[in-house]
């Protein structure tokens, strides 16, 4: 699924629930619409964001910056 | 004539000032533990374990050495909770889950082998939601109204502390899940900068969002429990004041409802009447992202830890923790990564905001504990400081319908021992919360 041009909440959507019924077949793909939903959005939201080329990723704590080991 | 309160009914830190002084010994203060359990267990069910002939072994030996003035640590003689995701000798880790095998042997987390060394006892497992995640709440209830959540997903933590039950309690936080607890519940509680506190031993949610915490009866003791725990020292200098105080405004109270918003400007004008400083601090714009950045990076993370869970054992996982793992399952790995570079610049765009402000101040959560247990509550408040990896604390700060509010402080990254002074300075200006019984 691309990332760039952003994607609408609804075709991530569309995109999810194509993948649920292949993933994990229609019964169980028409449980989690919900959860679906909200990753979609979420997806459209992050997908829509401007984020410059020299941008890491940002995994999580960095002790050796933050912290002294005792 | 003066009343001697009950060992149950004091502070970490007045508990193991009394045992220090032999006015109190381990053996009475676990005793004294053990018999309010007996005396509120089956309304509140903030235990999945309880170890009580271990427990009153070790108090002995304990009460012995503090005899011979011997103190093994500054918790020494002290009992405390752990939330049931982090493993302890000698028993059992069941995560409210049926897929974990109680009767599996594991040693001590790193948690629990630093809370022995610092002498305190470990009276047994706190209840919490399936794998601290997006599973089944346990049947813990709240001990201010029993109709209400406790909160979670360290919800016996919270409600055991809150209780009275024992003076400390470990949690963990992913999203609001250390501190929504202890405001539900009327207490203190602290999540500190990520990777502060170890996390080996700890059954993972989502392991760059995850935050081992503190539940205590003061900011006191969480600054005594955090010393005794930590792995590593704050690089940052510490500052006690005069507090330079961000007041944000922008989303946290926008969201919040009335009698929170009036709870919460109370608490800042009794700060400023202490001597603080006060000004708006306002949020970048890419804060309106924070939550789909901490959906996106917490969901193929969790699912990633039970994908075989899920293939192996679905029949025993609940309904609730299946749809999730699911669902998260099917997100593409590109928008993790952005998600992950995207906070990048959220964390580091937040962090300006102390060239202003020492601390920033806001609600604990937009509400007090809703009624039932089919939710734990409302995390919106907590989780941007959990998915920046900011410390973070909450202290009573008032009533709702007889239920407790929370003030929370949070500060910049390695600001931890800060974060805690001030949680100690507004602690001394708003007071207590007594219990109702």
């Amino acid at each position: 699924m691309r990332l760039k041009p952003a994607l609408s909440a609804e075709e991530a959507f569309q995109f999810l629930s194509a993948s649920a019924v292949l993933t994990w077949g229609a019964a169980a793909a028409s449980e989690i619409t919900t959860n679906l939903r909200s990753i979609a959005e979420a997806m459209a939201v992050v997908g829509a964001l401007d984020i410059p080329d020299e941008t890491e990723p940002l995994f999580g704590e960095d002790p050796a910056r933050m912290w002294e080991a005792t | 004539m003066t009343t001697v309160a009950p060992a149950y009914d004091l502070s970490a830190s007045d508990l193991a000032t009394r045992i220090a002084s032999r006015t109190c010994t381990p053996t009475e203060a676990v005793s004294s533990a053990l018999l309010r359990i007996d005396e509120l267990e089956d309304r509140v069910h903030a235990w999945a374990f309880v170890d009580r002939e271990t427990a009153l072994a070790q108090a002995e030996v304990l009460t012995s050495e503090a005899a011979n003035g011997d103190l093994r640590g500054p918790l020494h003689g002290v009992p405390v909770g752990i939330k049931d995701v982090f493993h302890v000798q000698a028993m059992p880790t069941v995560a409210n889950s049926k897929t974990m095998d109680p009767s599996a042997a594991y040693g001590d987390s790193a948690v629990a082998a630093a809370l022995r060394a610092a002498g305190a006892i470990i009276l047994g497992k706190c209840e919490t939601v399936e794998f601290a995640g997006m599973g089944m709440p346990p049947p813990t209830r709240n001990p201010w109204n029993l109709e209400h959540t406790a909160g979670g997903s360290s919800s016996g933590s919270g409600a055991a502390v809150g209780a009275r039950m024992v003076p400390v309690a470990i949690g963990t936080q992913t999203g609001g899940s250390n501190l929504r607890p202890a405001a539900y519940n009327g207490i203190a509680g602290f999540k500190p900068s990520h990777g502060a506190i170890s996390r080996e031993g700890l059954l993972p949610v989502s392991w760059t969002l995850d935050h081992p915490g503190i539940i205590a009866r003061t900011a006191v003791d969480l600054s005594l429990v955090f010393d005794a725990i930590a792995r590593a020292r704050p690089v940052s200098p510490l500052r006690t004041g005069p507090w330079r105080i961000g007041l944000v405004r922008e989303f946290f109270l926008e969201r919040s409802e009335q009698p929170v918003v009036e709870s919460v400007e109370r608490a800042v004008s009794l700060m400023r009447d202490g001597g603080a400083t006060v000004a708006e601090a306002h949020l970048p714009p890419i804060f309106a992202a924070q939550q789909a950045i901490h959906r996106l990076i917490m969901s193929p993370e969790m699912v990633t830890y039970h994908a075989t869970r899920l293939a192996e054992q679905e029949d025993r996982m609940t309904p609730r923790h299946v749809q999730s793992v699911k669902a998260f399952s099917l997100l593409p790995v590109t928008y993790y990564i952005q998600a992950l570079r995207a906070r990048r610049i959220l964390k580091e765009q937040l962090a300006l905001l102390f060239d202003q402000f020492d601390i920033l101040v806001m609600p604990t959560t937009p509400a007090p504990a809703p009624k039932g247990l089919d939710s734990t509550g409302d995390a919106s408040l907590l989780s941007p400081w959990s998915l920046v990896g900011f410390p973070a604390a909450t202290v009573p700060c008032g009533l709702s319908n007889g239920l407790p509010l929370g003030l929370q402080l949070v500060g910049k990254p390695g600001s931890d021992t800060t974060v805690l002074a001030a949680a100690e300075f507004a602690e001394s200006v708003l007071g207590l919360l007594d219990l109702p019984f």
